[in-house]
């Protein structure tokens, strides 16, 4: 397997960066749904301790991503233009959330006044003053960009496996090898 | 004994009473231009909170830094911070227990200069049933015969208050150290 994408295969980095990211926004996605139902508390504090933390981590990798996504060739789909239409409508659906989902989290701690630490290395300036107007405003737009996520994952899973299953084409065991 | 001593003597016996009754100026704190911020650590990163309402008995003279005392007393159920849900938190049993303790108080013992415009005020401060000694450095920005600003801090230690009961007496996610920064304008009275 090669570092880089060919028109047919999708090289490594590209099949690593796409599990990371699956790995770590599913566990925020499910750590996020879980800690907000928490009463008040050590364990929810921590919680949102991490969320935050592996949030920002998610928008540095997406930063890497994009920038080799774009400076790579991207290896052909061989469906039918509107399955091609829908599946790369859905693959930039993807970027949308992954940069707006941990930007607006960052907006929801600085209106909260409650900043980011990452993993103890640096603290993460605020983007706006706190204000608890604002702050539920955020609120919201960060938990339908979350339902919006969930809907994409599962649309995106199930096209990947009616590939493999039904259509019993390679386009799952290519993001695999 | 040689009578010019006897005379200087005398003499400084009758100014004696000018100097055991000379007034110190009392202050009253202009609530508007005064602050009482904390800067507390969760998950590793800062955040800030302020009491919006205190009231204090400030008897202070820089040239009698010696007959000086100050009072500040802090309603705690005034804190307040942006995210609503924290400062209910932080009113509640496990942390200030506002119902029970509902003031804070601040007890001046003593008073040094640090510097050309830099003091320290030893004294107790009182959160919940925990008395504690304490030091505050603070600068004169400002002293007029009528009006005085002066801005300081202190770092203090929340459990030593029982600041943070049961779980969060854990200093992993909430440091032990907060930091108390204040700015006090008065006019005397």
């Amino acid at each position: 397997m090669l570092l880089k994408n060919s028109t047919t295969h999708f090289g490594k980095i590209a099949i690593i960066l796409h599990w990371i990211m699956a790995l770590i926004l599913i566990c925020l996605l499910i750590l996020g749904l879980y800690m907000v139902r928490l009463p008040i508390g050590l364990e929810k504090l921590k919680m949102y301790g991490w969320h935050k933390e592996y949030g920002i981590l998610a928008l540095m990798l997406v930063i890497v991503r994009l920038t080799w996504r774009i400076t790579n060739k991207i290896p052909e789909l061989n469906i039918p233009l509107l399955e091609k239409i829908a599946a790369r409508a859905v693959h930039w659906l993807f970027y949308v959330f992954m940069f707006a989902l941990p930007i607006t989290g960052w907006f929801i701690t600085s209106a909260a006044g409650l900043p980011v630490s990452f993993f103890g290395l640096f603290v993460l300036p605020n983007l706006v003053s706190p204000d608890p107007q604002s702050l539920a405003l955020y609120q919201q737009i960060h938990k339908w960009l979350g339902y919006g996520l969930i809907a994409t994952f599962f649309l995106h899973s199930a096209a990947a496996l009616k590939h493999h299953f039904i259509n019993k084409d390679d386009i799952l065991r290519r993001m695999l090898s | 004994m040689n009578p010019m001593y006897l005379r200087k003597i005398i003499f400084l016996f009758l100014l004696l009473p000018l100097i055991a009754f000379a007034e110190i100026p009392s202050w009253t704190i202009i609530p508007n231009e005064s602050t009482l911020t904390f800067t507390a650590t969760q998950n590793g990163a800062p955040v800030t909170g302020k009491f919006t309402r205190f009231s204090g008995e400030i008897n202070f003279d820089l040239a009698q830094l010696d007959k000086s005392n100050v009072e500040i007393i802090v309603n705690v159920g005034s804190i307040s911070d942006p995210y609503n849900e924290l400062s209910d938190t932080l009113m509640s049993s496990d942390w200030f227990n506002t119902k029970i303790f509902p003031q804070a108080i601040f007890q001046s013992t003593g008073f040094i200069k640090t510097g050309d415009k830099t003091f320290q005020a030893k004294g107790t401060l009182t959160i919940r049933d925990k008395t504690q000694p304490i030091v505050l450095n603070f600068t004169q920005e400002e002293y007029s015969p009528t009006k005085a600003k002066i801005t300081g801090s202190t770092t203090i230690k929340r459990t030593a208050f029982g600041v943070g009961q049961g779980e969060w007496s854990d200093t992993k996610a909430v440091k032990d150290d907060v930091q108390v920064n204040f700015t006090i304008n008065a006019t005397k009275k």
